[in-house]
């Protein structure tokens, strides 16, 4: 892998990974928390929400330059003015790239009332949401789909987008649950957190399976096969990560089924284990992530 | 544990598929044929390609047996599928073998290139 390969491959997977815990912190806190609890979590995310909404621009921004040295084949090629706005005003991948930009600048408007509600905006964290929705799902535009012809490439454009859409949902809110155990110890909160831990049981049952479903569906649309072939780098990072995700899905249901019964019936020692296993899922999550931003740029028939 | 067992299978079958969402454009054909000899110049190139092309970022530079660089139409996309390029020749091609070095940006962002020969007979 040459070097503007490589570092576009790491700008996606900053991308994809500040853009999924934007989307899913996000949406938690505009859905299934409840007003008060939403007070006192979003302060306790700060930081891991400032810098995400700081990356994903920075990410966006660099996108740009890292396709024109990866076009060019040198990184030279990155500051090539006539690459750029050819690249910019004369493709599909620019007109995304305008949109992105775009939706980027409405995200830093959006996170800002989060911090300043003195602007009178009623839903702040749902304009957050509804950018990083935005951002993510423009991924299905510069994929493979986007490469498809007529009807079948929408579909296929349309499944992708559901799919980084439930994807990005699942992660991003398993960074809020850590907090949102912490508050189940605090009386003020308590009764709050519990709602917004059930809510998260049936939301995150929706997820994991639109995850499933458009991941079946993509089989079907783009692959038409298994990833059986082991000489193939490529076809060996795909099974890597289906067994990341296997695990992470493990992980959801000890969660669900073993630990919250037993939290349930009064151990509390149970809610350490459930904040671990969903940190645990967000590792192994990013780590899915990564693999998708390197095989992503491997060639499938390679 | 039959749900878990299940869920865990479900996941390691259905996510084959995720994740390919990106391809390079590959030379599916070509007219003329790479190693074809024809009998009559082509009035234009055309390259049929694995993936949809952006075509203002795909060409070809045609080349004649002595490296010397002829001009080419601009390329253009065929009028029924974005995966085929075709680039006119400017002027008939004489007897000879000649090279076509392209290069294609697929829809997804991937560059990729390669060349091909023919022959116009004499």
């Amino acid at each position: 892998m040459t070097g503007p390969i490589a570092a576009l491959a790491l700008c996606r997977l900053t991308f994809d990974a500040a853009g999924a815990l934007l989307f899913g912190a996000s949406l938690f806190l505009a859905v299934l928390a409840p007003a008060t609890l939403r007070g006192a979590l979003a302060p306790r995310l700060g930081p891991t929400l400032r810098a995400a909404v700081v990356l994903v621009p920075v990410a966006t921004l660099l996108w740009l330059p890292l396709e024109a040295a990866q076009i060019g084949g040198a990184w030279h090629s990155a500051l090539d003015l006539d690459l750029l706005s050819a690249l910019l005003f004369d493709t599909s991948l620019g007109s995304v790239w305008l949109a992105r930009a775009a939706l980027c600048g409405l995200l830093a408007a959006g996170f800002l009332t989060t911090r300043r509600p003195v602007l009178a905006v009623g839903r702040p964290w749902a304009i957050v949401a509804t950018c990083s929705g935005l951002l993510l799902a423009s991924l299905a535009l510069s994929g493979h789909a986007a490469a498809d012809e007529g009807a079948r490439g929408t579909v296929q454009a349309g499944n992708e987008a559901l799919h980084v859409l439930s994807g990005g949902a699942w992660l991003g809110a398993l960074a809020v649950l850590p907090p949102c155990l912490a508050a189940l110890r605090e009386p003020s909160l308590r009764r709050q957190a519990e709602l917004a831990l059930r809510r998260f049981s049936t939301a995150g049952h929706g997820a994991v399976a639109l995850v499933i479903a458009t991941g079946l569906a993509n089989t079907a649309l783009v692959l038409g096969r298994w990833p059986t072939d082991w000489s193939s780098p490529y076809q060996v990072l795909l099974v890597a990560k289906v067994a990341l995700v296997a695990v992470m899905v493990g992980l959801a249901l000890s969660n669900r089924y073993l630990l919250m019964p037993r939290l349930a019936g009064g151990h509390e020692a149970a809610l350490g284990s459930i904040g671990r296993r969903a940190l645990a899922e967000l590792a192994l999550g990013a780590a899915a992530l990564a693999l998708v931003a390197v095989f992503g740029l491997l060639d499938p028939t390679g | 544990m039959t749900l878990v067992r299940t869920f865990l299978l479900s996941a390691l079958i259905l996510f084959g598929g995720v994740g390919t969402a990106f391809a390079h454009a590959h030379l599916l054909s070509s007219v003329p044929a790479d190693r074809s000899v024809v009998a009559a110049s082509p009035s234009e190139l055309t390259l049929t390609f694995s993936e949809g092309l952006e075509i203002a970022l795909s060409g070809v530079t045609l080349t004649t047996a002595g490296k010397q660089v002829l001009p080419t139409g601009k390329p253009q996309l065929a009028k029924d599928s974005d995966k085929v390029m075709v680039v006119p020749v400017e002027s008939p091609l004489a007897a000879g073998r000649y090279r076509v070095e392209w290069h294609a940006l697929s829809r997804d962002g991937h560059s990729s290139h390669g060349a091909y020969a023919f022959t116009v007979r004499p």
